[in-house]
């Protein structure tokens, strides 16, 4: 289902649905309560009348600091009608890197809860954004806390004034910042125009082909480019997005019960949580039967979870989703149902999206031989603006080629002519030892075929004496019972070639883990690189 | 005697087996038949079992049958010893 | 019993607990020193298990005629073997060795006929007879080096009426492993045993695959019911299945692509093609070693055996890495080790080069060697003679570069193929090196590549 072109734009998704359908619900809060169609455009506009009148200007970026909540998605879509763009953040982040975030892209305003208020408290006044909106108690008691110049929820969805801004929207408007932890740990500030968010949604109506009866998950923070594909699509069709907090995305058991209760039809989110879904979600209790679809991305979803994971829930349509911040999802696969008993390789990422041009290219800036591997280059609609403020990073991320530009995404490919893109690895993950190259990815999966083991995580770190070392990171499905060295090293030697066998074993309770759930490896390096 | 299966012990866990808990290296565990030590790694040992032992090796004793396990080790070292003396 | 359930896969253990109760009746011989040696306890035959072994025997040796997986004569020489298992498992142990090789005289009369078996067996013994002389050790030596030189002369010559059958199946049987046996023989004090001798030398398998697999002789020795039989048979006849399979995808890989003749590499499409040819002679030889192992673990040779998981998934160099376990491991022990304790007084580094270039040279001269026997030429081609030259040179080169390093390697050595195959394959080696040179990054990652022991098993 199309939308008209002059009408492509996320604040109108919600303003054309609110008139089909105002009456049905629109986001359903943690804590149960929710929203219609109407209330949350009716809502949306008196924020956005709020933030022009306080002299938000169009560009501007208004900060977004909430746990999940309908107000959140309410304070999304006023920020998004004032033609600003919010950029959200984890709330549960240091105090330092969010004032970090704010600082570098100078937000204007900022939606902030409660409970985080000391991250602008403890900011000198003159760092502090212009308006400040809080949320979760009252503007006398955050100026208790120290702030002078607040407002609360309440005051903003009194606001009289209105805006209307649809007719000078525009596809090249910047919708939203995401701040990615980069690898060094100054976070680049991805940024995404209307156009990169609309063209996603437009495609992920294609795939989903969603109507006002789904129910959509709402798993990943807002500050993770995947909600964009939960938010966006569910409110282009009226659906309904059920938002998942944090404390209850963590829990398996009460996971599987909110999905079972809820008859959610589309669930969206990393595999590590999906894995945890398949082994402490009671889900031989608890069906699962109204899903209908099941997307993952943000990184590899070993087989052996996935098989489990399709076993325990065969219905769905089981998607891989791949594609970095910077250009949201550019490839999928689907996954054969059942997974074949005997495959431990990761699925392929499967061909491009229709709305991602794919180019695969050497080390050299040369185009490869069809079925040769090499670096994977997008271009497109759903190609980012840039980093904010970022020159440097900038000229090194994107290549001008035939007219277009094209956004390098550091990840390495084969193109199969039936499978679609088949992922190699992270050039960051790959190594030479001994002459050969090895694929850390390709060392984990040997890894995990071992039965005792729950986690892996591989990597490499540089040796005097032999060039790069091999370091696996492990936790076992049962402490008590994990693999000794001997067996493990044992076990590689008949599992993996010779020069894969890692060097040093190293047990953990549980792997540490970035705020968007994927394995935290620079932190895994560090603490390697300090000595444990 | 037993301070002699120790001693190999603690060097084969410190340079082949780094973080691996001592109780798992058993005396009858087989080190180079399941390939924790390979043919170099072996010749490191023997280096080792000379120094710390006071034995000549030869290169027809530097096979399996004599450095696969730290038993087998430890045997030999005793019968290098005794043949000396 | 449940003892040897547990060698059983689990998935096949109701069905074995299910014949074992049919087949309760079965008598067990008793053995006479069952207290002295625990490899008569390891040998202890029981009705149950026999059967089951026999059972996948028995579809093994129908896969084998149904996919037609060898010549049709080694449908027969399979048969022979398996009968012959049907038989040894209930022998009391101290049978068990003279029966195998009696069952291997058998099958060398059937096999070659009455004349070249004869020869056979006398010039083994006329070898033997050598080394049982009351001289000292480097007197017996000389004596055998002198006979092996008059048998390669007449070889070279075909001198007198022998067929050149012979002087194949003599070379398979003989040329590689009695350097490993003398090798192991100068460090004996004991007398040779005739069994020991006549059980490493004529092996049955060796009569049909001349391409064989360069057993050591002290760990064939050491394995000799190493464990239970059940275990190490059950082991043998997993090993024959996966043989088998690398056979049958032998074949499929073969008929979808018609003959490949690779016999002059003159250009890069018949490059391609040898590159292919040698793909299917991996997996021929494979199979044919999986086999070749898992045959002898039926009369209870517990031999080692390659890592085959990712046999299929990997590399190249890979898979020559892992037919070569055999051959690398008789390098290390009969060139590496003995130069390298022979130099190291005189400087780990320096032993450590030395070491490295005695073994590409024994290489290259045991590849001419082979082809000797197996065709009565010597290969000294100029092409081979240049290629390990220079092979040698880098490696050395880079050794002597490397000397900060602690580890030192030696080169890849070629797997031996028969006639075509080992002319093939030592043309596919020089292309392939110089092909994987010319695609390295630097030098130093070649070298890497190429010196391919510096670690693994």
């Amino acid at each position: 289902m199309t939308v008209p072109s002059n009408e492509l734009h996320l604040a109108a998704y919600l303003e054309a649905s609110a008139q089909r359908f105002p009456e049905r619900t629109a986001v359903v809060s943690p804590d149960g309560s929710s929203i219609t169609y109407r209330q949350l455009n009716e809502q949306a506009d008196r924020v956005a009348a709020f933030l022009v009148r306080r002299g938000v200007q169009p560009g501007d970026r208004v900060g977004l600091l909430l746990p999940k909540s309908k107000e959140g998605v309410t304070a999304i879509f006023g920020i998004l009608k004032a033609r600003a763009a919010y950029v959200p953040a984890d709330y549960t982040a240091p105090a330092t890197r969010l004032r970090a975030i704010y600082a570098d892209c100078q937000v204007r305003a900022i939606f902030i809860h409660a409970s985080v208020l000391a991250v602008l408290a403890e900011a000198p006044p003159e760092a502090r954004p212009d308006t400040i909106v809080v949320l979760g108690c009252s503007a006398a008691d955050a100026r208790a806390q120290g702030l002078d110049a607040v407002v609360d929820w309440e005051e903003v969805l009194s606001e009289q004034s209105r805006v209307d801004t649809s007719t000078s929207r525009s596809l090249d408007d910047l919708a939203f910042i995401l701040y990615t932890s980069g690898s060094t740990g100054i976070p680049k500030g991805v940024m995404l125009s209307q156009r990169n968010a609309t063209s996603l949604a437009e495609w992920a109506s294609s795939v989903y082909q969603p109507s006002q009866e789904d129910r959509f998950s709402n798993h990943p923070p807002f500050h993770f480019d995947m909600s964009v594909q939960d938010l966006y699509p569910a409110i282009k069709h009226a659906a309904a997005l059920y938002l998942v907090s944090e404390e209850l995305g963590k829990d398996p058991r009460q996971l599987a019960l909110f999905i079972s209760e809820n008859r959610l039809t589309i669930w969206y989110s990393t595999p590590s949580i999906l894995t945890m879904l398949a082994e402490y979600g009671n889900l031989r209790k608890v069906s699962l039967d109204s899903l209908r679809i099941v997307g993952f991305a943000g990184e590899v979803f070993p087989v052996k979870h996935l098989r489990k994971l399709v076993d325990l829930v065969p219905h769905p349509a089981y998607y891989n989703f791949y594609g970095p911040t910077e250009t949201n999802v550019c490839t999928f696969a689907s996954i054969p149902k059942p997974v074949p008993a005997n495959r431990t390789e990761p699925f392929p990422i499967g061909p491009a999206c229709y709305h991602c041009t794919p180019l695969v290219l050497d080390q050299n800036g040369a185009e490869v031989n069809p079925g040769e591997e090499g670096l994977l280059y997008i271009s497109g609609p759903s190609v980012f603006l840039g980093y904010w403020n970022r020159p440097k990073e900038n000229a090194a991320a994107f290549l001008e080629r035939n007219g277009r530009r094209w956004y390098n995404t550091g990840d390495v490919v084969r193109e199969d002519k039936e499978l679609g893109f088949i992922y190699l690895g992270r050039r960051d993950r790959m190594v030479k030892r001994r002459g050969f190259r090895i694929e850390l990815d390709d060392v984990q999966s040997g890894l995990y075929r071992h039965k005792g083991l729950r986690e892996v995580a591989v990597i490499a770190v540089p040796d005097a004496d032999s060039g790069v070392k091999i370091i696996a990171y492990l936790s076992a499905h049962d402490p008590a019972k994990k693999p000794s060295i001997i067996e493990l090293k044992t076990f590689c030697n008949q599992e993996l070639p010779y020069y894969m066998s890692p060097d040093v074993f190293i047990y953990l309770d549980a792997l540490p883990r970035t705020s968007t759930d994927k394995v935290n490896f620079p932190a895994l390096k560090a603490a390697f690189l300090e000595g444990k | 005697m037993s301070d002699q299966t120790e001693k190999i012990r603690a060097f084969i866990l410190a340079e082949f087996l780094p973080g691996e808990s001592p109780a798992n290296l058993r005396d009858d565990t087989p080190l180079r038949t399941s390939g924790i030590l390979d043919s170099l790694a072996t010749l490191r040992v023997v280096s080792f079992v000379e120094e710390q032992f006071g034995i000549e090796v030869e290169a027809h004793e530097a096979g399996v049958e004599n450095f696969d396990r730290i038993a087998d080790i430890s045997a030999f070292i005793d019968r290098k010893r005794a043949a000396k003396s | 019993m449940s003892r040897t359930l547990a060698y059983f896969p689990a998935f096949l253990r109701p069905l074995f607990l299910v014949s074992a109760a049919a087949a309760q009746g079965g008598v067990a011989p008793a053995s006479a020193d069952a207290a002295l040696d625990p490899r008569v306890a390891r040998a202890k035959p029981q009705a149950g298990p026999y059967f089951f072994l026999l059972a996948q025997l028995g579809l093994l040796l129908l896969t084998i005629s149904v996919y037609r997986l060898e010549e049709p004569v080694f449908v027969w020489v399979a048969a022979l073997i398996f009968a012959g298992f049907a038989v040894h498992y209930w022998l009391p142990f101290r049978f068990k060795e003279p029966f195998w090789i009696a069952l291997s005289v058998v099958g060398a009369f059937a096999f070659f006929g009455l004349f070249i078996a004869s020869l056979l067996l006398a010039t083994g013994l006329v070898l033997f007879g050598i080394l049982w002389l009351p001289l000292q050790f480097r007197w017996r030596l000389a004596l055998l080096t002198g006979a092996f030189a008059v048998l390669m002369l007449l070889r070279a010559q075909h001198g007198l009426p022998i067929p050149s059958r012979f002087w194949a199946v003599f070379g398979a049987l003989f040329m590689f492993r009695i350097i490993v046996y003398l090798y192991d023989q100068s460090h004996e004090k004991k007398k040779p045993s005739l069994q020991e001798f006549l059980s490493y030398f004529y092996l049955l398998p060796n009569f049909y695959f001349l391409l064989f697999p360069v057993i050591d002789f002290r760990t064939m020795r050491r394995s000799y019911f190493e464990k239970d039989i059940h275990e190490v048979a059950q082991q043998g006849i997993a090993w024959m299945a996966r043989g088998a399979v690398h056979l049958v995808l032998y074949r499929f890989v073969y008929h979808l692509n018609g003959r490949i003749l690779g016999d002059n590499i003159t250009s890069f499409p018949s490059l391609l093609a040898t590159m292919f040819l040698t793909y299917l002679l991996y997996l021929r030889v494979s199979g044919q070693f999986h086999i070749i192992v898992g045959m002898l673990h039926l009369f209870g040779y517990n031999l080692p055996e390659t890592n085959r998981r990712y046999l299929l998934a990997s590399s190249f160099t890979d898979y020559w890495r892992r037919i070569n376990i055999y051959w690398k491991d008789f390098m290390v022990k009969v060139v590496y080790f003995p130069v390298y304790f022979r130099l190291r007084k005189g400087g780990e580094a320096r032993a450590q080069v030395l070491a490295t270039a005695a073994v590409f040279l024994v290489t290259w001269f045991l590849h001419g060697y082979q082809q000797f026997w197996l065709s009565g030429e010597f290969l000294f081609r100029w092409t081979d003679a240049v290629f390990w030259t220079a092979l040698g040179l880098l490696v050395i080169f880079n050794v002597l570069y490397e000397l900060k390093h602690r580890s030192v390697a030696a080169k890849a050595a070629p797997q031996p193929f028969l006639l075509r195959a080992v002319r093939v394959a030592g043309m596919l080696l020089l292309i392939t090196t110089l092909w994987s040179l010319w695609n390295a990054a630097s030098l130093s990652e070649w070298l890497d590549l190429v010196t391919w022991w510096k670690i693994g098993i």
